[in-house]
């Protein structure tokens, strides 16, 4: 069983290094999430709420409410963290893209194909070029996600840039569209309330989406065939109302700040990088996807496309006065120090010592 | 600090007295939650919350169907092509027993092949249903009735945003559950139906019969249709081939109906704006209303009051069928306040895991709580389509409208039973894909 | 004052609210049409939905308040006395003072935070503050249609359910 694992089942050997020292009454924490409160993201959340209760002595507590019940974790998830609504929520850049920039250079395809690797290097990117922007829309980070890469999903077997050509995607957000069209396909917009149908019905007819999303979303119903090309990765950050951190006890915040990381850690390996694995090899094909397999011409192909998409990017960046080669050097770089890192190597150092900078004074 | 549970009990009494003594409902509604979240939170986070939710719900694309159906079906009024269609229809199944009232359940589950949003359908067919039947001196209980219920089948046939929203919520498959409305949205037709053509047997100056036509006036008649099937197939036809999604249908559909009416010189001028101003101001009092349910569910849920209800429920040991019984009656409470979608997404995240456990079907459960839903949409005392159905109608009191729809959310509890005793009627067809 | 209100709401609800209508069709018919004819939908067709959604709901609700058109359970409110009405009135006018106070209250907190970040729609980043400014001055009018109704200087509901 993987190190993640074990943390989430219980296992007393599986711990953080920081030790909870507080004795005054119970932290309770509202948590807003779009999340549901079924299947896959629903037990992550139990497991992990409940290992969080039994190791601080019931001291720090989660209320989460799932689906976006308890107030908007979309277009309003920073006013609702903000405003003090709830504790933590969502707070999504991918939702909230205006005024973020810089930040959706962890997005680019063609950097990150492990996203538990990915998220140590968005979590250091985030304390050198992305704090302080994040932080203009008054609230603090609690902790970053990474999704796992998009991959293509379609009606029809597309194995090359030639069969790319044309094809209608959905498309949400500057880099997907960007990645579509770099691929040559034409990218679709539509509200997200009719992606369903819009896709069931040929409105568009290639979805790009993570192989557990692809399943949670029911895309083996409609979708008959995969190409693995890892495009964009999207990434997900929950954030922290200003009051209710400053009103901590400093022991809790100093747990917390160690205990947020191990969360989106925990998130990303055990939903993102287990989950996608297990439905790749499990549930997929039993769905009825057919995996299209690309030759290396092919492949090679689409990755010198990304990768002048990446360097468009940066340039781009640079020539705004942004450190946009500089970031996306330093990505590339420390991306291949943690990829070089077993899962568990990372999830243990995640156990060992948070990130530093994520929060002023931590 | 007032233990939230209390507070959340303490909405629903004062809710009740101020809708009673006659406050509009949007405004019962807001106050009861700035009430609620003042006292739970303090002022600033309240603020935000109807701040954000009325911005979101205001731009929340799906909604431009209700001002656009609404508008398509004033036009279709005053065209006169809802007119012809139900000139032909009188002459087809007239002599029927309720036969207009046949032919409004029939239409409004052809319109709820096209859109999944109900007050859409209603807003329509209020227009182009009601005036036909109040012509041929049906009872306005009874047409009123048909027509705000008819148009729920709107929410249970594909494609349905309800249903998109369970799978998803639920990781259930939302083909399978499109294919598994299909039987209970026609089962639903046929029994509505049914109810009108017994009661008017019964009683025939509810439904007066019409006169005999020939067989060649009807064959003539037929050609009236001619606009409505046209409109109809642009829509659905569209809709089907992946021209266009359920959300952008309404635009689809209204802007069809403007061209036609334009191009035949149907309308005038004057009557457009006039179609226009009812869809504004109906749809006025629709946003207000959905803003402060909106607001008013995540009281509900800041307050706890359903995951109490549902954890006592559930941890009584009782046996499952019992527990799914205490659920619908919790979930006939939640439809007197609330409309469909508000709650879903205020019951799925606790019921569902315990209809799980104690072994029922995910598809079976999604069309029984949609179901359940709809019935909402019709009781009192928020009861959005009577609402729209009374704005379009001022002369018909809206207690004679709640009068009407009653027998409806009794054959809608009787279908539930009828699905539970018989789960095979929604899971045969899903299953057999 | 009284007439430059009723015009005010009258032109925004009426005249805003009707010739945004066959834009919001248009923007849907060109997304289609583009779709159809050169491959891709429009990028900014889905924002500019949203943000005209939400230009025509605010826009339709002071000129709602003034011709009185929200619903309400009347059985009682028929029936019952003058005074009775009086009081359901005041209670009425309460609750929407709530609704439209907080909106705009929250819009005058949000505006600056909108300038400030420069928060726009999703997609095409559609400024977010020229909308909330509107939501502002929605708000604002109708908290004076309302306070009008109360000094009896507008028609109350009441009459207008007897016109
Ligand atoms: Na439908
Ligand atoms: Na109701």
């Amino acid at each position: 069983e993987s190190l993640v694992q074990r943390y989430l089942d219980g296992d007393p050997a599986v711990a953080l290094s920081t030790q909870l020292d507080y004795d005054g009454p119970t932290v309770r924490i509202r948590y807003s999430t779009l999340a549901p409160s079924a299947g896959m993201s629903g037990e992550f959340f139990g497991a992990l709420f409940d290992r969080l209760e039994a190791d601080t002595d019931g001291k720090i507590v989660i209320d989460p409410y799932y689906s976006s019940s308890l107030a908007d974790t979309q277009a309003g998830g920073f006013e609702s963290v903000r405003s003090g609504l709830t504790d933590i929520g969502t707070c999504y850049m991918q939702f909230n893209p205006s005024g973020f920039d810089l930040q959706f250079g962890i997005q680019l395809p063609g950097i990150v194909s492990q996203a538990d690797a990915g998220l140590l290097v968005y979590e250091e990117a985030y304390a050198e070029y992305f704090k302080e922007n994040y932080e203009r829309r008054e609230v603090y980070l609690a902790h970053l996600g990474l999704g796992a890469p998009n991959q293509i999903y379609s009606k029809e077997p597309l194995a090359s840039l030639e069969d790319f050509e044309g094809q209608r995607a959905w498309a949400n957000g500057d880099v997907a569209s960007r990645t579509l069209t770099a691929l040559g396909m034409e990218p679709t917009n539509v509200n997200m309330s009719d992606f369903y149908p819009a896709f069931q019905t040929g409105v568009f007819d290639v979805a790009p989406f993570h192989d557990l999303g692809a399943v949670v979303f029911r895309l083996p119903d409609i979708a008959d065939y995969r190409t693995g090309v890892d495009l964009w990765g999207n990434p997900n950050e929950n954030c922290m109302n200003i009051d209710f951190w400053e009103g901590l006890d400093p022991a809790v915040q100093e747990y917390l700040y160690h205990w947020f990381q191990v969360w989106g850690m925990a998130y990303t390996q055990s939903l993102m990088v287990e989950g996608g694995d297990y439905v790749r090899e499990n549930v997929l094909a039993e769905q009825g996807i057919n995996f299209v397999e690309l030759s290396d011409e092919d492949q090679a192909e689409i990755d010198a496309v990304l990768t002048q998409l990446v360097d468009d990017w940066a340039a781009e960046r640079d020539a705004d006065g942004q450190p946009g080669s500089e970031l996306i050097a330093m990505m590339r770089d420390r991306y291949e120090h943690y990829n070089a890192m077993t899962a568990d190597e990372r999830f243990q150092k995640v156990l060992d010592e948070p990130v530093p900078g994520l929060v002023n004074g931590f | 600090m007032i233990d939230p549970t209390l507070i959340g009990y303490g909405t629903f009494i004062v809710l009740v007295a101020l809708i009673l003594i006659g406050v509009p409902i949007a405004w019962a509604i807001s106050g009861v939650s700035f009430g609620a979240l003042f006292l739970i939170y303090g002022i600033g986070p309240t603020i935000s919350q109807f701040y954000t939710t009325a911005f979101s719900s205001a731009g929340e694309f799906l909604f431009s169907a209700v001002p656009l159906f609404i508008f398509a079906g004033q036009l279709i009024s005053k065209a006169r092509i809802g007119e012809d269609l139900f000139d032909t229809m009188h002459k087809w199944f007239g002599r029927l027993p309720g036969g207009l009232l046949v032919s409004t359940v029939s239409a409004s589950a052809a319109f709820g092949a096209v859109t999944g949003v109900s007050a859409a359908a209603v807003g329509t067919m209020a227009k182009v249903a009601m005036p036909e039947m109040i012509r041929y001196k049906y009872d306005v209980k009874m047409s009123a009735g048909a027509i705000a219920c008819a148009s729920t089948i709107a929410i249970m046939l594909p494609p349905s945003l309800l249903l998109i929203l369970y799978g998803l919520q639920t990781e259930t498959s939302i083909s399978k559950l499109f294919i598994a409305g299909i039987v209970p949205g026609l089962m639903m037709a046929f029994v509505f139906s049914a109810y009108n053509v017994i009661r008017c047997s019964l009683k025939p100056e509810l439904g007066p019969p019409g006169p005999r036509f020939s067989w060649r006036e009807r064959l003539v008649s037929l050609g009236k249709l001619s606009p409505v099937v046209i409109i109809f197939g642009v829509v659905i036809g569209g809709l089907y081939n992946g021209f266009f999604t359920p959300g952008e249908s309404a635009a689809v559909c209204a802007f069809s109906v403007l061209v036609y009416a334009l191009v035949t010189r149907r309308v005038k001028l004057k009557e457009i704006i006039e179609a226009a101003y009812d869809a504004v101001s109906l749809s006025a009092m629709v946003f207000a209303i959905l803003i402060a349910m909106t607001v008013f569910s995540r009281v509900l849920i800041a307050t706890r009051v359903t995951s109490d209800l549902v954890d006592l429920i559930s941890s009584a040991g009782l046996n499952s069928y019992v527990v799914f019984a205490l659920f619908i009656l919790l979930l006939l409470v939640l439809a007197m306040f609330l409309d469909a979608l508000g709650m879903i997404l205020l019951t799925l995240p606790f019921m569902f895991p315990v209809m799980m456990g104690l072994g029922f079907d995910p598809i079976w459960f999604g069309i029984v709580l949609v179901l359940m839903s709809e019935v909402g949409l019709i009781t009192p005392p928020v009861g959005m389509n009577i609402f729209i159905l009374s704005k379009s109608l001022p002369s018909v009191p809206t207690i004679q409208m709640f009068q009407g729809a009653w027998p409806y959310v009794a054959l809608c509890i009787g279908l539930v039973i009828l699905f539970t005793i018989f789960p095979q009627l929604v899971l045969w067809l899903p299953n057999s894909m | 004052m009284l007439w430059f209100i009723e015009k005010t709401a009258y032109a925004l609800g009426v005249i805003g609210g009707i010739a945004l209508l066959l834009p919001m069709c248009l923007v849907v018919i060109f997304d289609i049409g583009s779709r159809l004819l050169l491959g891709s939908g429009l990028p900014w067709a889905v924002d500019a939905g949203s943000v005209m959604m939400v230009s025509f709901v605010f826009a339709i609700l002071p000129w709602s308040l003034v011709r009185g058109s929200h619903i309400r359970m009347d059985i009682l409110y028929i029936m019952a006395g003058h005074r009775f009405r009086i009081v359901a009135d005041f209670i009425a006018i309460l609750g929407a003072a709530t609704f439209f106070g907080l909106i705009g209250w929250g819009a005058i907190n949000t505006i600056p935070r909108y300038l400030r970040i420069g928060t726009g729609s999703p997609n095409v980043s559609i400024p977010y503050w020229p909308f909330a400014a509107l939501i502002l001055f929605v708000c604002a009018l109708s908290l004076v249609i309302l306070v009008l109704q109360i000094f009896g200087r507008m028609k109350k509901p009441e009459q207008i359910l007897h016109d």
